[in-house]
């Protein structure tokens, strides 16, 4: 079952890899938009703060 | 819990005409970082890359490569950065042997670029202007392998001079990424040893490889 997980994880970058560059900067502009919009937001949590999980 | 942040969400987001006619307001101070999605402008990166070819075209660079997250993103798959880092050879002045970024700087606030600290903020992304002073930097600027970005051409470091250059600023997330490099095939390893071995590396890279035998890293449960 990992095998199987971890090598679909492994396809997956594989394919992001392989997408044109113009492609790839349109992700990345997202995964920052993304990281920016949750650092805003105040919702990253300091490390040890909190280990519970709801 | 879905965070609903893309670029669909993002762009109908942009600042908005209130109903009195104001607009958003500019928030002073605050950096672009960190202002809030709806008053930001989503240009994109297409207008930070017109704007470095356009400094070239006027001589204030001159050959340049994107290095850092965004040019590995070239080979790799995609990663999280919120800067462009770009290296530049800078044209001397006549009579003098010394090159200085400040042009770059004045360029760009001339033209209305905002500046935060070290960076020159285009479009939405803040981008660092580095000088490629030594001669690995210089290598990377000069073998920069072309790609076109939504339309613009732009020059990224090769895949090689990016993994030595990680090797040699020898952070976490450097080795991270060399990591990366090898276990996805990105580089030539004949071009990157004799790359290695040109610019005194080659014994730091053995060093790497005894530290990470085999290039495992556990980046597959990411």
């Amino acid at each position: 079952m990992d095998k199987k997980i971890v090598e679909g994880k492994k396809a997956m970058r594989k394919h992001l890899a392989s997408l044109s560059p113009t492609e790839k900067i349109k992700i990345l502009e997202k995964l920052r938009d993304r990281s920016l919009a949750l650092a805003a937001a105040g919702m990253r949590r300091r490390p040890g703060a909190n280990n519970n999980k709801s | 819990m879905a965070v609903g942040f893309g670029w669909r969400s993002a762009s109908a987001l942009r600042p908005r005409k209130f109903k009195s006619g104001a607009s958003a307001p500019e928030v002073k101070g605050a950096g672009a970082l960190l202002r809030p999605l709806y008053l930001r402008h989503n240009v994109g990166v297409k207008e930070t890359l017109e704007l470095i070819n356009r400094m070239q075209a006027d001589g204030v660079i001159g050959k340049y490569a994107i290095g850092g997250a965004v040019a590995a993103t070239i080979y790799l798959e995609p990663a999280a950065t919120f800067d462009v880092d770009v290296f530049v050879t800078l044209p001397t002045t006549k009579g003098s042997l010394l090159v200085s970024l400040g042009p770059i700087y004045e360029y760009a606030k001339a033209r209305g670029y905002r500046i935060e600290r070290e960076h020159i903020v285009i479009g939405d992304w803040p981008v660092q202007f580095l000088s490629a002073d030594d001669d690995l930097l210089h290598d990377a600027v000069a073998d920069a392998v072309e790609v076109n970005v939504e339309g613009v051409r732009t020059w990224v470091m090769p895949a090689e001079h990016l993994v030595a250059i990680a090797l040699r600023t020898g952070r976490s997330k450097d080795h991270l990424r060399i990591l990366q490099f090898i276990e996805q095939d990105a580089v030539d390893r004949d071009r990157l040893n004799q790359l290695l071995d040109r610019h005194g590396l080659t014994a730091r890279w053995r060093e790497f490889e005894a530290k990470y035998p085999g290039g495992e890293h556990g980046q597959e449960d990411r």
